[in-house]
This record gives C-alpha cells, structure tokens and sequence, in this order.
C-alpha cells in the first residue's frame, strides 16, 4: 500500500471518528491530561496496522485499538486501582451512539467552524480570517497587520492548533460526531 | 510528548502554507514525517484541519455586506443575503475591521464612529476600524491618532498597533506608531496596554492620565508627564510642534513626518544643535529660515528637500 493512499484512507476515514474517539477515551480514562496522548497512540497504531492492509471496518477498529492501548497503560503501571481495571473488562465499543451519523450539509459545517473560530485567540483569528476568508496570502496578511511574515507564520501555527481543538469540542458539544466524513466527501464531488 | 509533536507538526503546515515553499523545505518535513508514525499521523490531523478552515472562504461574501460597497450591487447584494440568512448576523460581523481613514503626508483629519467615539487622525496615518454591537476595534497600521472614547463597559474599546494592544478603559489618549514602536499619551482617564506576542512575558500595563508608554518589540517604558508636557505631545492636534531643547536631528524627524519637502541636516556635529520653540507643521519654509537667521547656518533649498549644513 502506498504512503499515500494511506494517508488519504487514515484522513478521509479515521480523523473523522475523532469526537467519537476522544469521548470513549474521556469517558473511560480519569487523567484527562493524558487524552490527547493517548488519541495521538491511537492514531499511530491504527495507521501502523493499516500498513499491512486496510479493514474494511473502520469503527470498531480503532475502538479495539483504543481499548487495548488503555489497557496496557494499566498495566504498565504500578499501582492499578481495581475499579479502574473493572472498568477497562466492561468497557465495549459504544455501538449504539457510534452508528448516529447524519448529512451535515455546508451551511452546517460553516456554523461551526466560525463557533471553532470563536474560540481561537483573538490574534491567531484575526490571521486565520484574513487567510482564510479574505483569501490574502501569508505576506498580505503581514502587510495588512502591519507584522512580519514570521509573526504571521508563528499566529498561523498557533491558530492551527486551537483550531483542531475547538473544532473537536465543538464537534463533541454538537453531537455531530462522525459527520465530517460527509462533509467532506461532498466537498470533494463538488 | 504530543504537545511538542503538534507544535511541530503546526509549524510545519504554516510553513508550508507560505508562498516561499521550497523542494528543499519538501524534503525536510518528509524526512521529519518518516522518523515516525506519531509525527505523520500529528501532520494529517492538523493539515486536514487547516484544509477544513478553507470552507470560511463562503464568508467572504457576507462580509462584502459591511462597509464596503459592492460593484456588481444587483448579484452581491442577492448573494450577501444567502450568506447573512446561513450565517446569521450576529457572528457575521465578528471579522477584521475593513472601515478603513487615512490622511496623506501633512492631512489631519477627525472621524466620528458610529458608537458616538472620535478619532482623529494626524499625518501619514492609517487606521481601520469596527464597529459592532459586542465590540469596537481599531487597528492603529500607520501613523499616529488621537482618541476620545464612548465609555461602555460592556463594549471595550481597542486599539490595535504593532503587536501591543490598548484597551479603553473611559478615556481620550493618543496612540503613535513607527513600525515597531508604540508610543501611548494619555490625556484623560485610563489605558490598559499589553503585548500581544507575549502575552504572559509580563503583566499589562495600566497607565492613567499624564502617562506615556513607550514600547517597543518587547520592553515597555512608562513615564510620568506634566500636564504641560503631555499637552504638547499633542501640539498636532493644533497643527503645532513643540520643542523643549531637542536636538535638531529629532525636530527634523518630527517635521518631516508632515511635509512631502523633507529637511535634511548635513553634518553629525550640527545635529545636536539643541532646538527649543513652537513652530507650525507646515511650515517648514519658516522653520529653516529660524535656523539660518538664529544659528547662521546654511540653508539650500531644491523642489524636493531643504538642506541645513554649518
């Protein structure tokens, strides 16, 4: 399989299971420090299976994964608190709430990412906007702000990443888990 | 562990988005993205990320809507009211200031907003501004303004200039920016000034009536002012500049800032002349014509610079 059929299969179908994912995690794993760790695991595991060849499920994959991968942080551990381990024997892949997708159509899409945008601080936003919306290239944007290219670049990146997260909280407030996957596949055919 | 992968990953994408990318920068990121799986997987997260933001670009249209009028009305105005009915007003306007003032070199000129507040612009200044519902802002690109603020506690007003950022807190003050240096003189009330770089480096600055802030990159220097003294920092708004013993190369700077027909002193001894009085901005003529008759030096003049030289 080639790097980047890979890559497009783990973008395409795995991110969009995120808010799924990092419920489950956050549902079953008390150091919420620790959760964008083990989603980043998660992830590399599943692309690292996904070498050998692709399952054709897709779900209950990367759930077995996550499962797994709480599992042996407890026992690598000295000291495991047994209900922590009666939790990890009862916990199932949450069937019920992983098959809710729905359509979201592009107005919805839009809704939340300007609600994500909310949440970026305000220099980060105002870099995004500018990019994003107005269409300005990095250097615009630092002749329009009056910055340096690096000053933009840095707010780029910063922006970048609390754009994941909020889009990621804002996906789970929604309950629009698993919608993306939609949204995107029509934004390809358009 | 993830924390540090990310901000890598990050800078990468935004690397990347830049317009200097290179095959060579091509090559760095592969080679980052082979040394491991976690680093690959942090990359198509957040890059997939930055490619959903580029559906924002659907917001362009309705921001069409503020300020700025449309050409081609009959087709904009039909597609900002699609834009404005999906999005709804309300975050609609959350976006850049795009009101855009300016005066040319030697203009002054005052713009009263739409939430009772004025500004007024000296030379060479350009400002954008918002105003909203939830928020007013103005960004400071060019120049130097001077501000008299509506006070509204639940709408703060913010000046944008450089990477400092100053917020209104019921007052009038003057905000002067040379690239990276901000000068802040406040007249009434109180200001509350912070860096927006770095916003934890240090604490803000609250700075009150007869307070100047300088700040430049990333060092603030408050200093206590008379009345007096405040006052003539603020000379312009007269159309005057004063001068309290400052060398002639400093005075020089300030009148150049007005006139198109630049000064220009010939000799570093002659630039610490020591220079004192109160002249008009435009009239540069006079203010050579004072330095040859009260220091004997030599003044020539041609269309385009007037040059002072012992």
């Amino acid at each position: 399989m080639q790097k980047r059929d890979l890559d497009h299969w783990f973008v395409s179908k795995v991110l969009p299971l995120e808010p799924l994912l990092v419920r489950f995690l956050r549902r079953n794993w008390r150091d919420v420090s620790e959760i964008s760790d083990l989603r980043q695991e998660v992830y590399a595991r599943t692309y690292e299976s996904a070498v050998g060849g692709i399952p054709a499920q897709v779900k209950p994959f990367i759930f077995k994964i996550a499962r797994n991968l709480m599992i042996d942080h407890l026992r690598r551990r000295q000291v495991v608190s047994i209900d922590s381990i009666a939790d990890l024997e009862a916990l199932n892949v949450p069937t019920e709430e992983v098959d809710v997708e729905r359509q979201v159509s592009a107005r919805e899409e839009l809704r939340m990412l300007q609600q994500a945008l909310n949440n970026v601080p305000s220099r980060a936003r105002d870099v995004i906007v500018l990019r994003k919306v107005e269409g300005l290239s990095q250097r615009e944007v630092a002749e329009r702000m009056g910055i340096t290219e690096d000053t933009v670049e840095r707010q780029l990146s910063n922006g970048i990443r609390f754009l994941a997260e909020a889009l990621l909280d804002t996906d789970i407030a929604t309950g629009r888990a698993g919608i993306a996957i939609r949204a995107r596949k029509k934004a390809e055919e358009e | 562990m993830t924390d540090d992968i990310e901000n890598r990953a990050a800078q990468w994408i935004a690397r990347e988005d830049r317009s200097s990318w290179s095959a060579a920068d091509q090559a760095v990121l592969d080679a980052w993205l082979e040394e491991s799986t976690l680093h690959r997987v942090a990359y198509l997260r957040l890059s997939s990320t930055w490619k959903r933001a580029d559906r924002l670009a659907a917001l362009r249209l309705a921001t069409l809507a503020v300020g700025e009028r449309p050409r081609r009305r009959s087709f904009l105005t039909a597609a900002c009211l699609v834009a404005a009915a999906i999005i709804g007003t309300s975050t609609l306007y959350a976006l850049w200031p795009r009101d855009v003032y300016e005066t040319a070199i030697g203009g002054h000129r005052t713009v009263d907003l739409a939430d009772g507040s004025t500004i007024e612009l000296n030379t060479d200044t350009r400002v954008r501004t918002l105003v909203t519902d939830t928020e007013r802002k103005v960004v400071l690109e060019q120049g130097e303004a001077y501000f008299q603020v509506k006070h509204d506690a639940f709408r703060p007003f913010v000046v944008l200039a450089g990477n400092r950022r100053i917020t209104d807190l019921g007052t009038k003050f003057s905000v002067r920016r040379d690239g990276d240096r901000v000068e802040v003189t406040v007249s009434e009330g109180r200001v509350r000034v912070d860096n927006i770089d770095r916003p934890n480096a240090a604490p803000p600055v609250l700075a009150r009536k007869d307070v100047q802030v300088l700040a430049s990159a990333n060092s603030t220097l408050v200093t206590e002012r008379t009345p007096t003294q405040i006052g003539d920092a603020l000379g312009w708004r007269k159309g005057i500049l004063i001068f309290h013993q400052e060398p002639l190369s400093e005075a020089v700077a300030e009148f150049n800032r007005y006139n198109a027909k630049k000064l220009v002193v010939v000799g570093a001894s002659l630039s610490q002349t020591r220079i004192g009085g109160s002249f008009e901005v435009s009239n540069v003529e006079a203010f050579a014509r004072l330095l040859r008759d009260g220091f004997g030096f030599k003044i020539e003049e041609t269309d385009s610079e007037i040059r002072i030289s012992e």
